[in-house]
């Protein structure tokens, strides 16, 4: 099959920061020192386990950052023409979810429509009742009968194939490990018994089992539901996973080089510089965040519609205005790290080495990338995982103010803001909030959590009796 | 003391030239007036007159920053920046898009949303650091871990959650109490206290978990370990010497919320109908009244540094160290 | 019948490491009993263990205490609360941080009448200014109602001791009560200890590094090393024929006055970490009479004589006879003192005049109101091979002096000159050229290494910046002498800071110095944060350094022991002024400024004797408003109506040594 790659601007800051993680991945493992609070950290259970959760929200959101657009079929004028749908690998994988709408709202794993219709009967007369879902339990001839059966069988089935499927990968990790450590399998356990090793293990079955239910459920049924227009509530919440992740890290990635530089910059050169720098952040941070956030968009958008020419498409225009909103999150969000690291520097640059390097004449620019900027970066790595959660949770709230992301863009404040009017709905539909909230609650549970295990491994002030 | 509070207002004043400058810059620099006006009026269709007409309504029709056809001082004055920035100065915040006095308007919705934000605030700070002595009282132990755990699960769920949940259970399931909707005097009472509720509620997590840290942070010091030596029962250490050290910055990072109340909360007040205003402020930016939206933020970075003053002045009163030195 | 009774006391850490590993001993009412040791060897965990106030994560496993025939561990937490305070107190290290900031002084001492005593309200409050009074604190009353940041180190340890009294404890716990302070102040409190403890005949257990301390203080002396006690001994005893040989190097290392020109005895290797479980005896490694059995067994406790016990293979002979144990401290060498280079040497640095003056702001505009005079006026030269030692308490500002040599803070006024060049009033640029001729050696060695990179790269850096050694192979080749020259191995090359010791990073430390090829070193307190044995180890190594080098150092330091043993010259500081200055032998035995007598008188010396100290009244004043005329006059028992008035120029007594006092004029 032909494609054409089609790379939006926040996939290729994904891809940046991927490449950045991975260097800064392998720059640690050359340096013991580097290593020991990494080391640290892979000892906490609980911060082990939510990094696997974290990992696959990760995969999810990277699949769904491949984009690229089909080739249609070709005319017989030998040029190749491209649909305008920007698709991404995750859409592929996931196959028919994306495309298989309904009519409109229905409810999880329902077989039937939220509203009553006026059908028509064989017999040609026209009633009013819920009709068939064109493809929710399509395949279930006596749906009233068969439904609860079919839906219990298939659970069993996806929880076997993918209970299976996990120990299997289980058993292939532990015998890797057993040969690599040249010590039979059982001992090996056994001697992880209360290891983050075993918890993450017992992890991955569980997952691997969750993911064998939902995907064997999904190919017959709406598990999530569907919303007004009939899609596909899962598909949704899947695909919103990257909108999150993106607004969770590339606004970090904007803010950091300003908050670093600055912030290490007023702490040790003080004087007027730091007068300045003082000022700067002052003035952006005594202005609500909200509502800068929310002019600034509102000066996004009349550019936005300005300039409407720049955009090949509307998906780009929405990916671009994705970029904004990381922007603008980034500056308003930089003050408090550099105020944290302003603090810390203004603390290192009367440590002695500093002064020892002052003695020998060391220019000042090179006493800031050798001396501070190397400790400072654990109070960077804790407060950019701690914001990750914040980010993800100001998104939803961004978007229901109407200042975060584009309508049309995925993602759990857009989902939110068009599902909370229908919880005046008789009967209620729930669902949709229902599933925003819980992938919402995982994703952020996780990351913090995983914060907090960062920040134990990391911050220096903790007490550890046994390293002296 | 009264010479250090005089340079701190002082200093007050290039910030809030800062802030004035940026949203000028921001509102009126970035897009021009035509833009905005074509922007509101619809993309297509739209005739230079009706642009002219909308940029008259709303004083938009004069030069940005310097006025060559005006006469004397109006040549500084009779321009965008005059009229829309610096007279913010004097809290005259001109009108709204549908011709209501902005100054007013914030006059009387600041009760309104001070009703709810106050006792939110403080029966919330009452309640968080209740929890946060009592985790810091069990350190360690099982009832200490558990606290902990329901705090980063509160703190993990969406605000957004804490409204709709709650809207739907107390009113929606129970009718205990009107979805929403707001009135003066006693009545109020009925319309505040979920609104107060759930603002409490989705806290909880957040900053009960941050007073233990301090608190933790205390108990480790050596005065600790002093009064421990002299024979005082854990939890008397705890009220007097703890709380007391803990409480400074607890009541200094809090005092500088005070003012902000003012402006209430923006999810509560259009969740539940509140006309305070938070809601003056969704409405506006989702109606893009940049007028509002720009009054709005010149209000808040005040009360912003009010709260830095108040902060300072704090210190004052709690802090012995910096009282009387 | 002992009041405190300690049998087999055990507490570890939560894995299982043991820091205070079967600690007996026995405390008689009246007597002050002292636990000598250096840090990390388990001494306040042990006196944290009696008090059942050990921190979370160290447990107290198992042992026996009894106090007046009350069994403690047994106690019920509600029972042991009346102990603590009433029955023992405890009094700290750092005054500074072990009173509560912001209640009254009044408040946290009727916190114990109230608990202890019974005493409320205008009782409480009268009894506390007598306490307040007892422990010599002037005006009482008014004391009462101030916290604790109002008042200055040597009075907040007053306020703890008044506090620790006020419960009318039999035992006291002093855990390093004087560390923190200045000698001066230091002596006033150990005098003040010894009297309370003589009035209320109180037992006193007194934790300390210090030997100076202990001679002064302690009838009965317990050693501890790495967990155990591993002497013990009435205090004559332990000072004329110490047993143990850790003990025994103990005294060797120590440079002090009385142990005039003798070159101190480093005792090699660190003090085993914390809970490190070693086999056998633990300071074996570093015993240079360690046969095969020490580092196989255990060496048992054996008592031999009355009160006194010592655990070493050396004397758990199957007779229990004393035997070759009495040895004199075996390997100390007699090293020449040959660093009498020739004296009149070329100075290397002429310092004239130097002030170092910091405005103080204040008011709406941030006017400059005043100045704090760190350095005012100080003049001293330095010959080349030569020492000079720059003695002084803390705040006198003798560190500024070190970093506005250097140029890390540009002097006020005055003349630094290196090597026959001016330093003062010029840019980084032409500075550089003279960066190399003049180093700084810091005194925190955990502070003045950058945990974030390596030995080698720590070494080169001063390389770099002054273009040392042109190839990469070449700076190599000198990072491999130098640390030779500094007794590191080459494998520490590649190491990071952490997994060195404080002696072993001070010796990086000055490596580092040493790599720009200086003339001049400045160290800056170099062994005050060190254990006496390391200490030792660095003195030595400056010596020969010297020796073979041939620099010059400037030696600044609070300790006048360190002074004797390394410096040719002295220059005493009070004040951002240098009172007196002379040939180390004048100062230090020709002493002449009631000052220099003063600090002289003040420092604890190990043959214990306390004939004559001279205390000092109250405490340097701050250095933004010194007194009028003589800086000394508040303080000085022999101040005259001149002392007030004016200033003493400089008197010559020979024609080294100076002094500025009015006592000396012509």
């Amino acid at each position: 099959m032909n494609f054409k790659l089609v790379m939006l601007w926040t996939d290729v800051m994904i891809f940046l920061l991927l490449t950045v993680a991975i260097v800064g991945g392998w720059w640690i493992m050359q340096r013991p020192h580097l290593l020991l609070p990494w080391q640290r950290l892979f000892r906490s259970r609980v911060g082990m386990v939510s990094l696997l959760v974290l990992s696959v929200f990760v995969a999810t959101g990277l699949l769904d950052s491949l984009h690229y657009r089909v080739a249609l079929p070709d005319k017989g004028n030998g040029q190749a023409v491209y649909a305008a749908e920007v698709l991404s690998v995750f859409d592929t994988l996931v196959g028919d979810l994306r495309s298989q709408t309904e009519k409109t709202y229905s409810a999880p794993l329902a077989v039937f429509l939220y509203a009553k219709e006026s059908i028509e009967t064989p017999e040609g007369n026209t009633l009013r009742d819920y009709p068939r879902l064109k493809y929710g339990g399509a395949h279930l001839l006596d749906p009233e009968h068969d439904h609860a059966g079919d839906v219990a069988k298939r659970s069993l089935v996806g929880i076997f194939v993918g209970g299976f499927c996990g120990a299997l990968l289980v058993i292939l990790i532990v015998s890797v490990a057993a040969v690599r450590s040249g010590t039979p399998a059982g001992v090996w356990i056994k001697a992880r018994k209360n290891s983050p090793v075993t918890a993450m293990l017992v992890t991955l079955a569980l997952m691997a089992m969750l993911i064998g239910l939902i995907a064997n459920l999904s190919g017959a049924y709406h598990v999530l539901g569907t919303d007004k227009v009939g899609q596909d509530v899962l598909y949704l919440s899947l695909k919103s996973i990257r909108t999150g992740l993106v607004i969770g890290t590339v606004t970090t990635l904007v803010m950091l080089p300003f908050a670093l530089f600055l912030g290490i910059a007023a702490g040790y050169f003080r004087g007027w510089v730091d007068d300045v720098i003082q000022y700067i952040y002052t003035v952006l941070s005594s202005i609500p965040g909200v509502l800068l956030i929310a002019a600034a968009v509102l000066m996004m958008q009349v550019t936005i519609e300005k300039h409407a020419g720049w955009f090949s498409s509307s998906i780009e225009r929405a990916d671009l205005r994705l970029l904004f909103l990381c922007l603008i999150l980034g500056v308003t969000s930089w003050t408090g790290l550099c105020r944290l690291l302003r603090g810390e520097a203004l603390k290192l640059r009367e440590l002695e080495y500093i002064q020892a390097s002052q003695a020998f004449g060391v220019s000042s620019l090179r006493i800031l990338s050798r001396h501070i900027l190397p400790n400072v970066m654990h109070i960077v790595l804790i407060s950019v995982v701690m914001d990750f959660s914040a980010l993800v949770l100001a998104e939803a709230v961004l978007s229901y103010v109407g200042v975060g992301v584009d309508p049309s863009t995925n993602s759990f404040g857009t989902l939110i803001n068009n599902a909370r009017l229908e919880m005046g709905r008789d009967p209620i539909v729930w669902w949709t909030l229902a599933s925003a909230f819980s992938f919402m609650l995982v994703l952020v549970l996780a990351a913090n959590l995983f914060a907090d295990a960062v920040r134990d491994a990391f911050d220096p002030r903790l007490n550890r009796t046994g390293i002296a | 003391m009264i010479t250090y509070l005089i340079r701190r207002i002082l200093y007050a004043i290039p910030i809030l030239i800062g802030v004035n400058l940026l949203t000028f810059a921001l509102f009126f620099v970035i897009n021009t007036p035509d833009d905005m006006a074509r922007m509101q009026l619809g993309m297509k269709r739209v005739t230079p007159d009706a642009i002219e007409k909308w940029k008259q309504q709303r004083g938009y029709d004069k030069p940005l920053l310097f006025n060559s056809q005006a006469a004397g001082t109006k040549k500084l004055t009779d321009t965008i920046f005059f009229q829309k920035s610096a007279s913010m100065f004097i809290f005259d915040f001109g009108y709204s898009d549908d011709g209501r006095s902005i100054s007013r308007e914030i006059s009387t919705r600041m009760f309104p949303s001070l009703v709810i934000a106050l006792p939110t605030f403080v029966v919330g700070l009452l309640l968080y650091i209740t929890f946060a002595l009592l985790m810091a009282l069990f350190r360690g132990t099982m009832l200490d871990i558990a606290g902990v755990t329901v705090c980063v699960i509160l703190m993990s769920i969406s605000s957004l959650f804490y409204i709709i949940g709650g809207q739907f259970l107390v009113s929606k399931l129970w009718h205990w109490v009107p979805i929403s909707g707001y009135a003066g005097g006693m009545d109020s009472l009925r319309f505040i206290l979920l609104p107060v509720l759930i603002g409490i509620v989705s806290g909880i997590g957040a900053s009960s978990r941050w007073y233990r840290t301090i608190f933790l942070e205390e108990v480790g010091r050596d005065y600790v370990r002093t009064a421990r030596a002299k024979g005082l029962s854990e939890l008397r250490v705890l009220f007097r010497h703890v709380l007391k050290n803990a409480m400074i910055p607890i009541l200094t990072g809090v005092v500088a919320v005070i003012p902000l109340l003012f402006m209430g909360s923006l999810l509560t007040e259009s969740f539940f109908g509140i006309p305070g205003l938070g809601s003056y402020t969704i409405d506006a930016i989702q109606a893009q009244d940049f007028g509002v939206v720009r009054a709005m933020v010149f209000l808040g970075s005040v009360l912003y540094i009010v709260g830095l003053i108040l902060t300072d002045i704090s210190y004052t009163v709690v802090d012995p160290r910096v009282r009387l030195q | 019948m002992p009041l405190l009774n300690v049998k087999s006391l055990v507490t570890r850490l939560q894995n299982g490491a043991r820091i205070v590993d079967d600690v007996s001993f026995e405390i008689q009412p009246g007597e002050t009993f002292a636990l000598l040791g250096e840090s990390g060897c388990g001494k306040s965990m042990t006196a944290l263990s009696l008090m059942r106030l050990l921190p979370e994560g160290i447990e107290n496993t198992h042992g026996e205490v009894h106090l007046d025939k009350i069994d403690v561990p047994a106690l019920a937490e509600r029972e042991m609360r009346d102990v603590r305070g009433g029955k023992i107190a405890m009094i700290f290290q750092e005054p500074g941080l072990s009173l509560n900031p912001v209640m009254t002084v009044g408040a946290q001492i009727a916190e114990v009448l109230a608990l202890h005593r019974g005493l409320k309200n205008s009782a409480a409050d009268r009894r506390a200014v007598e306490l307040l009074q007892q422990v010599g604190i002037p005006d009482a009353p008014q004391r009462l109602h101030e916290y604790p940041f109002q008042l200055s180190g040597g009075m907040k340890q007053r306020v703890m001791i008044a506090m620790a009294l006020a419960g009318q404890p039999k035992l006291l716990i002093a855990d390093e009560p004087t560390t923190a302070l200045d000698v001066t102040i230091q002596a006033q409190v150990l005098q003040l200890l010894r009297d309370t403890q003589a009035q209320h005949a109180m037992a006193m257990l007194l934790i300390t590094h210090d030997l100076g301390v202990v001679a002064q203080m302690a009838h009965h002396v317990a050693v501890m090393y790495a967990g155990q006690i591993i002497e013990q001994s009435p205090r004559a005893q332990l000072f004329t024929s110490p047993l143990h040989p850790y003990t025994q190097k103990l005294f060797a290392a120590l440079p002090d006055i009385c142990h005039k020109g003798q070159q101190v005895a480093a005792i090699p290797g660190n003090v085993p970490a914390l809970g490190e479980v070693t086999q056998g005896c633990r300071f074996a490694p570093r015993c240079d009479r360690a046969w095969a059995l020490c580092h196989e067994q255990v060496p048992l406790w054996t008592v031999t004589g009355e009160g006194q016990g010592v655990r070493c293979h050396l004397y758990q002979l199957a007779d229990g006879k004393i035997s070759k144990g009495i040895v004199q401290a075996a390997g100390e060498k007699e090293v020449s003192n040959a660093v009498q280079v020739t004296s009149a040497a070329l100075s290397v640095l002429k310092v004239t005049d130097l002030k170092v003056h910091f405005p103080i702001r204040k008011g709406l505009l941030q006017r400059t109101v005043g100045h704090v005079y760190a350095v005012d006026g100080l003049s001293l030269e330095i010959g080349a091979g030569r020492t000079l030692a720059l003695v002084g308490e803390s705040g006198c500002g003798k560190t500024t002096v070190g970093k506005a040599l250097l140029q890390l803070i540009p002097p006020t006024a005055g003349s630094v000159r290196f090597a026959g060049a001016e330093m003062t009033g010029l840019n980084a640029q032409q500075l550089r050229i003279l960066r190399g001729g003049m180093q700084m050696v810091f005194q925190d060695p955990y502070a003045s290494l950058n945990p974030k990179m390596r030995a080698a790269e720590i070494l080169q850096e001063g390389m770099d910046a002054l273009f040392i050694g042109s190839s990469s192979n070449e700076k190599q080749q000198r990072i491999n002498v130098l640390l030779d020259q500094v007794g590191l191995a080459q494998g520490a090359k590649w190491r990071y800071p952490h997994e060195f010791s404080g002696g072993q990073r001070q010796r990086i430390a000055i490596a580092r110095a040493l790599a720009v090829n200086p003339k001049l070193l400045i160290c800056d307190e170099p062994t005050s944060a060190l254990d006496v044995s390391v200490q030792a180890q660095i003195l030595n190594l400056l010596k020969s350094l010297q020796q073979e080098l041939g620099l010059s150092y400037l030696f600044i330091t609070h300790n006048l022991a360190v002074v004797e043993y390394i410096a040719h010259e002295v220059c005493v500081m009070y004040l951002g002024r240098i009172v007196e200055r002379g040939n180390v032998e004048e100062v230090l035995h020709n002493t002449k400024h009631p000052y220099t007598r003063a600090l002289l008188s003040a420092v604890p010396r190990i043959d214990g004797d306390r004939g004559g100290i001279i205390s000092l009244a109250g405490e340097m004043p701050s250095p933004a408003k010194p007194p009028q005329g003589c800086h000394f006059h508040p303080r000085c028992a022999q101040v005259m109506d001149v002392c007030r008035t004016s200033y003493p120029p400089a008197s010559a007594i020979s024609h080294t040594q100076l002094v500025h006092c009015h006592l000396y004029r012509e």
